[in-house]
């Protein structure tokens, strides 16, 4: 395929954002040589269920300090509300003279 | 391959999803927006066989429902397969949204794909809220009544606004017409503006984590993220099946298996759980008209992201600060989902209010003032 093919249809240009393979800014395609070792001795999925499970617990503990406040503020609002509107409905409110308004 | 990249319309194939550079760190939030495609292609899919045996009638609109539930072949799983990949479209589309927030997708130079993205999402709820009303139960009827009486809050022209939508004086057999024709409608628009959603992507390419320049490191759409997002298509595929063969109607409404009965109100009036935390919105101010206004600010207020959001850092990945406010944010809306579904009593009316102002204040002071301050401070710290 020649490269101008790929340059004239809808593809980015080196005046955008987004480069384009070949496009001057990103790595030349000029000798770019891919080395690969036989499928026979490649280990696609080594420790893939164990990172899995300890990478991953790693990333998401990292993220636990900006949402654990968040979200215990929202569960605190949310039980509290339920109660006090289980109170106001309730006998004990009625006999304090604070009844919910229906 | 010559074939693939010199013709004129699979070049165009090729140029999106299959030589596509994406950069090599994204996520799997980077897959929420394939899997709305495929949201999109089974709810036209489904759509088009359901309409083959509906009948857009005030005094059959029910029974054919039933009709392809019971007497259709396979009927119960097409119409299932719609009502609750429509629930999918919506918590994909959030997460969506979310990872723009999070990441930072809607700074320049992605600000024309950010607003289309707004866009489709107000067609979405249009479309939803439009199909929600064909099967004519309970909740259908009200919840249109209620919906629709909301323009009659504009001034001057409202009450002859929503008369002129209801083609009546009330929700009847010409509103239901109409309401069908829009609901075949609206997705194909969906579909043209997914469309431009893709080329304004594309003029820029994906957003990453990091939320710096990725061309350095980039891999093919295909086979990479082809098969990630394949990944997920099938995860969707398989918790779909669940809820589709196990829980069909968990979130749905028990109301709406109840005929549309004008002369009967249900108890509560409530949408569907998507539209749930701008309702919320939308009851929280006194006011008619303001509240009006104020639910459909609610999601157009998305477009002034760009302006206001001044950080010099691309998403929060680098901020701890604002990390902190975006999860204050989720949760903000979680609380607004959950009022919506609520009677309008105290303490639930205040905590709207506080809600529905914190949603408001999150957009035009948090982001701003926290990008400011990070700005500053970044200023004082690399002076000379």
């Amino acid at each position: 395929m020649r490269p101008t093919v790929a340059r004239m249809s809808d593809m980015p240009g080196p005046k955008v954002y987004n480069l384009w393979w070949g496009d001057r800014g990103i790595a030349a395609q000029k000798g770019v040589i891919q080395y690969a070792i036989s499928p026979n001795r490649q280990r696609a999925a080594k420790n893939m269920f164990r990172n899995w499970l300890f990478n991953g617990y790693r990333r998401l503990a990292a993220q636990v300090p900006y949402f654990v406040v968040p979200f215990a503020v929202g569960y605190g609002t949310y039980t509290w509300a339920k109660s006090y509107d289980a109170w106001q409905n309730s006998k004990a409110a009625h006999e304090a003279g604070h009844a919910a308004e229906h | 391959m010559r074939t693939l990249k010199k013709n004129m319309l699979l070049r165009l194939v090729n140029s999106y999803i299959v030589d596509s550079p994406e950069p090599a760190n994204i996520s799997y939030l980077w897959n929420f927006g394939s899997l709305l495609g495929v949201c999109l292609v089974l709810q036209i899919l489904t759509g088009i066989f359901l309409a083959m045996h509906y009948q857009p009638h005030v005094d059959f609109a029910f029974n054919s429902v039933e009709h392809i539930m019971r007497d259709v072949n396979n009927g119960w799983a097409i119409r299932y397969t719609h009502a609750n990949v429509a629930s999918f479209f919506f918590i994909f589309v959030y997460i969506h949204i979310a990872r723009g927030l999070y990441y930072g997708s809607y700074k320049s130079p992605r600000v024309l794909l950010w607003s289309i993205g707004v866009i489709i999402l107000v067609v979405m709820m249009a479309t939803g809220f439009l199909g929600y009303v064909l099967p004519y139960g309970q909740m259908s009827l009200w919840g249109a009544t209620v919906i629709t009486n909301l323009l009659s809050a504009i001034p001057v022209f409202g009450q002859d606004l929503v008369e002129l939508i209801w083609g009546g004086f009330s929700v009847n057999n010409a509103t239901l017409n109409r309401f069908f024709s829009l609901h075949y409608l609206l997705p194909f628009l969906l579909a043209a503006l997914v469309v431009a959603h893709l080329i304004a992507l594309h003029t820029h390419g994906s957003n990453n984590p990091n939320g710096i320049g990725s061309s350095t490191d980039r891999l093919t759409m295909h086979p990479y993220f082809t098969f990630k997002d394949l990944v997920t298509i099938f995860l969707f595929f398989l918790i779909l099946s669940i809820f589709v063969f196990y829980y069909p109607n968990m979130l749905g409404h028990s109301d709406n298996y109840i005929p549309a009965n004008p002369m009967q109100t249900p108890a509560s009036i409530v949408p569907e759980w998507y539209l749930l935390p701008f309702y919320a919105i939308l009851r929280s101010i006194p006011n008619k008209l303001l509240g009006v206004i104020a639910m459909f600010g609610s999601l157009f207020i998305l477009l002034i992201l760009p302006i206001t959001d001044v950080s010099r850092v691309r998403g929060n990945q680098f901020r701890p600060a604002m990390k902190l406010f975006f999860w204050f944010f989720v949760v903000n809306f979680f609380i607004l989902m959950w009022i919506g579904s609520q009677h309008p009593t105290s303490p639930y009316v205040e905590i709207g209010q506080i809600s529905t102002a914190f949603y408001f204040l999150w957009f035009i002071l948090i982001v701003p003032v926290l990008g400011l301050s990070e700005n500053t401070i970044m200023d004082v710290a690399t002076e000379k």
